[in-house]
């Protein structure tokens, strides 16, 4: 098990790498160049910008030097928590992030539970249940949820209970620490909306994970036993079924995060998000380059966490 | 009951009545098991109508989608306007119209080309040696780790809007997970006897890879394909809701959704109907898909 | 010598996309108490759907059981609902089976303590201290050896022969009163399937057990059944003593079957092998009359005139479905 965990690290740990890199290079050589949005939009904007001291700028920042050797003083500055400093907010990168991110982990955590336990409690019904009318119907459902976009389901929701209803307001964000009540009628429909994709995928993936396994031998053997039907779904069932969901959850993490771009500018939260948003619209680079290594590392990190605990869940793994 | 009169009587010779049995032919049952059910028919349903809206948007739409007019701006639905108007007076039936060539355009050339490209790397990670196997699995690896909306919304951000840089943006996006299957089944092919076998006669590993492995992986690249367009269609109307999508004034569902929503409370119906068609379009491959993949599941075969 | 179990016209169809399967049409047969019985024939013949629908396992849709009785202990077993209460005291607690995939018939994300236990508790209520130093025991008795340690492994670290060791172990724990064994030794090496059947038949000894084997391998009833049915195309050809079988077959099938098993002291050039010619039938829509007719040496007229023959009376507790006497012909 150890050496398994070992391995899993280290896998995860060049992943990170390669991830560093893809995003350096992915902010680095596609055009556009960060020093001219960076001299037109600041006090040189409107004039044209003087070569001699866009090339002053490139010293300053270091971008005059080899490619190598820039992405290293990168990869340094962000063991300092230095991202460099926002030229539309004049602040530091990291603080524009630290300050929105318990926003975004706060909506993306109570999404990822909300997605895990009602997608696996439905998929387990449909099984169990298969052919029955609750069956169609929740799978019927599931398969509207992994197709509807989650921007148009969010305005039907805010039409619906927000304008027409009334019983939630619209957009904008309260911490639960300020005023609980508050903060969770503003947060449900937006939650909800991220984690729609993800409770969907998941109950079509328990529903059809759980019928391969009720197929299976070992589970004739445990009828076969006379081990009633609640104990066979609990004990022989689950823990075989959601081996499959677990390793999904890398994706239901992606799926969060990558929903927050959208939702959280469409409900006006602040959160990384938006900032995300936002910064790509008006070429804040630093921003970009942080706030999306800060997602995928976090993403990378889910990854890492699911293959320990599949490596607990499959006996077989774990001594392979 | 002792006369001939029976049904079916057995003809003398044994070896007669016991000829082989009906050929039952696997496309037969394919298809058979694809229209046995509802979904994957109301997916071609409306993947076909909605094809056909592609084909003959000019003439079926009422009005030219660019068609400004302004003294009849945000006009609620009427017979002139079934859907009503947008803020600068144009038809929005006419431009969710014109939005499905956008959609379908774009989700079928990216779902092409991904594939393409995803498979051909997918296959060469498959069978070489282990430093190109785990170059480009390793960049697969993290590619997959960025949220696919994200890694578009990425690309076309820095790349700009237009048609083909959005194109290029979602295949960035979509390119990972197929290489990552492609690799998977490649590599869980390779280990069936009649590769081994191949192999064993000296069969070269290009051979192998193209006539033994390759034909092998058509089900579920076939299925994956039409998944992927709807996933596709969903990511660009995605771009297209947050602004960096095709440029305007050509009419994309995304867009219109976001520029209706301003006017939820008076004209929903502004961001209801090209919403709606995104779903239907997306509901419409993910049946197909689903249809399809019970239909090739080899381990039904003779099942259902 | 009283009767244990009672199968009575059992139907068993199978809905598939190419029709109905008749995969057990119109069987009987019975169990008397400390018996051994042998079920045989090829495979795809119906004999594990026969016993599968015997503890109503069997999977629903496709399959159905649309006919007949099963009585055990007096009780019609087929009027208890599939999943429960009533049925579910019965399996594993009365009648017990063991499965032919040693490798997929052990769930492989418990352990074997937890899988021979629940048993235990679950039909003897033992607490879960007590079960396990039961399922000890149980296991050194089917031969595992450090049985203390091993308890707590994977089934994947146990090897095939081990792993049906331990199926038998769970079958025998709570004193069953029939063990079914369907094809318990088919996926095991040779030497492997001589101990295993030898445990199985030192546990019914000791425990009192009716045993029913499942098998396509005549061999392995010669040595242990007592009485034997044999199984063509869904339906029950012939059955009787285990001496009668092997002596003096009476249905042209099993004529045939014992015609390509080797037997010991009869040289191969004296006595060739002769396979049975042709393949047996789909069982897809099959006509009335006799299944094996295609395939029979012996048939006459009367055969492809009239349906399949009833089981009939040959000589002592000795029955096949034929309407003819192979006896004379040959």
């Amino acid at each position: 098990m150890v050496g398994y965990i070992i391995r899993r690290l280290f896998m995860g740990l060049i992943v990170i790498i390669v991830v560093t890199i893809l995003v350096f290079l992915l902010i680095r050589l596609l055009p556009g160049d960060p020093l001219l949005v960076y001299l037109t939009q600041q006090q040189y904007r409107d004039t044209l910008y003087d070569p001699a001291q866009l090339a002053q700028l490139q010293q300053r920042f270091g971008l005059d030097k080899p490619l190598p050797v820039q992405y290293i003083s990168w990869i340094g500055g962000m063991f300092r928590g230095d991202f460099g400093e926002s030229i539309t907010y004049q602040q530091p990168v990291s603080k524009l992030i630290s300050q929105r991110m318990p926003v975004t982990l706060y909506l993306s955590i109570i999404g990822a539970i909300f997605a895990t336990v009602v997608g696996i409690g439905f998929g387990i019904v449909c099984a169990l249940r298969r052919g029955t009318w609750l069956d169609t119907v929740l799978t019927f459902l599931a398969n509207i949820g992994i197709t509807v976009p989650s921007f148009w389901a969010a305005i039907l929701l805010i039409y619906l209970f927000g304008l027409k209803l009334h019983w939630v307001p619209i957009g904008g964000y309260t911490s639960p620490f300020e005023d609980f009540l508050l903060s969770t009628r503003r947060i449900v429909l937006p939650v909800f909306c991220m984690a729609l994709f993800g409770l969907a995928a998941n109950t079509r993936l328990t529903r059809s994970c759980m019928l391969e396994v009720i197929a299976q031998d070992y589970i004739r053997t445990a009828w076969a036993k006379g081990l009633k039907e609640r104990v066979i779904v609990l004990r022989h069932t689950i823990k075989n079924g959601l081996i499959p969901i677990v390793a999904n959850t890398g994706f239901l993490v992606a799926g969060l995060f990558g929903g927050s771009v959208i939702i959280e500018t469409l409900f006006n939260i602040n959160g990384v998000g938006r900032l995300l948003t936002t910064a790509l619209l008006g070429q804040d680079y630093l921003i970009v380059q942080a706030s999306t290594l800060l997602f995928v590392g976090l993403i990378t990190l889910s990854n890492i966490a699911v293959d320990i605990s599949y490596g607990w869940l499959d006996p077989r793994i774990r001594y392979e | 009951m002792a006369d001939s009169s029976l049904p079916g009587a057995p003809p003398d010779e044994a070896t007669e009545w016991d000829k082989p049995e009906k050929k039952y032919s696997e496309f037969k049952r394919t298809v058979s098991v694809f229209f046995g059910r509802p979904l994957p028919i109301v997916g071609l349903v409306i993947i076909s109508i909605f094809i056909i809206i592609t084909i003959f948007g000019p003439w079926i739409a009422p009005y030219d989608p660019l068609e400004m007019d302004v003294m009849n701006s945000l006009a609620h639905p009427s017979s002139q306007h079934l859907l009503g108007t947008d803020e600068i007076g144009r038809d929005t039936l006419s431009r969710v119209i014109y939005g499905a060539r956008t959609s379908l355009f774009i989700g079928i050339v990216v779902i092409s080309v991904s594939v393409a490209i995803g498979v051909f790397l997918g296959l060469v990670a498959a069978n070489s040696r282990a430093a190109v196997h785990h170059i480009i699995m390793r960049i697969t690896d993290g590619l997959m780790a960025f949220p696919s909306i994200l890694l578009a919304l990425l690309v076309a951000g820095l790349l700009g809007g237009g048609l083909q840089n959005i194109i290029i943006a979602l295949t960035v996006g979509m390119i990972a997970p197929v290489i990552r299957i492609t690799c998977g089944m490649a590599l869980s092919i390779r280990e069936n006897d009649y590769v081994i076998a191949a192999r064993a006669m000296g069969t070269s590993n290009m051979r192998i890879m193209l006539s033994e492995i390759l034909p092998n992986c058509f089900a579920p690249i076939l299925v994956m394909m039409t998944m992927g367009i709807g996933s596709v269609i969903l990511a660009e109307a995605g771009l297209s809701f947050l602004g960096v999508g095709i440029t305007p004034p050509t009419p994309v569902w995304g867009r219109m959704v976001n520029d209706g929503y301003k006017f939820l409370l008076t004209n929903p119906e502004q961001s209801f109907a090209p919403g709606l068609a995104v779903m239907l379009v997306v509901f419409g491959f993910n049946m197909m898909g689903d249809g399809l993949r019970d239909a090739l599941d080899p381990r039904l075969r003779g099942v259902v | 010598m009283n009767t244990l179990l009672q199968v009575e016209n059992l139907k068993t169809y199978f809905r598939t996309y190419r029709g109905i399967v008749k995969a057990v049409d119109d069987v009987s047969f019975y169990v008397n108490d400390k018996e051994i019985i042998g079920l045989v024939g090829e495979s795809g013949c119906g004999k594990s759907v026969t016993m599968l629908s015997v503890m109503q396992l069997i999977p629903t849709p496709p399959g159905e059981i649309v006919g007949g009785k099963v009585i055990f202990e007096g009780q019609d077993l087929l009027q208890y609902k599939a999943k429960g209460d009533q049925m579910s005291s019965v399996r594993g607690g009365k009648i017990a089976m063991i499965f032919q995939e040693p490798m997929t018939s052990l769930n492989p994300v418990l352990t074997i303590s937890r899988q021979v236990t629940e048993t235990l508790e679950c039909h003897l209520s033992m607490d879960s201290h007590t079960a396990r130093l039961r399922a000890i025991e149980l296991l050194k008795l089917v031969g595992i050896p450090e049985a203390e340690n091993r308890i707590d492994s994977y089934p994947h670290q146990f090897s095939g022969g081990m792993r049906q060791r331990v199926m038998i172990a769970m079958a025998i724990s709570c004193n069953p009163r029939i063990i079914i064994a369907d094809e318990p030794t088919t996926a095991v090496d040779v030497t492997t399937q001589a101990q295993l059947l030898d445990l199985m038949k030192e546990m019914v000894d000791r425990y009192n057990t009716s045993l029913v084997i499942v098998t396509h391998n005549l061999g392995v009833v010669a040595r242990y059944a007592q009485r034997i049915y044999v199984m063509y195309a869904g339906r029950i050809v012939e059955s009787g003593l285990s001496d009668d079988i092997f002596e003096n077959p009476r249905h042209p099938y099993t004529i045939g079957l014992l015609k390509c098993v080797p037997r010991l002291g009869e040289t191969t050039e004296k006595k060739k092998l002769i396979p049975i010619k042709g393949l047996p039938p789909k069982l897809i829509d099959m006509p009335p009359y006799c299944p094996f007719l295609p395939r029979c040496e012996y048939k006459i007229d009367k055969c492809k005139k009239e349906p399949v023959s009833a089981l009939r009376e040959v000589g002592n507790q000795h029955y096949i479905s034929c309407f003819v006497d192979t006896q004379e012909k040959r």
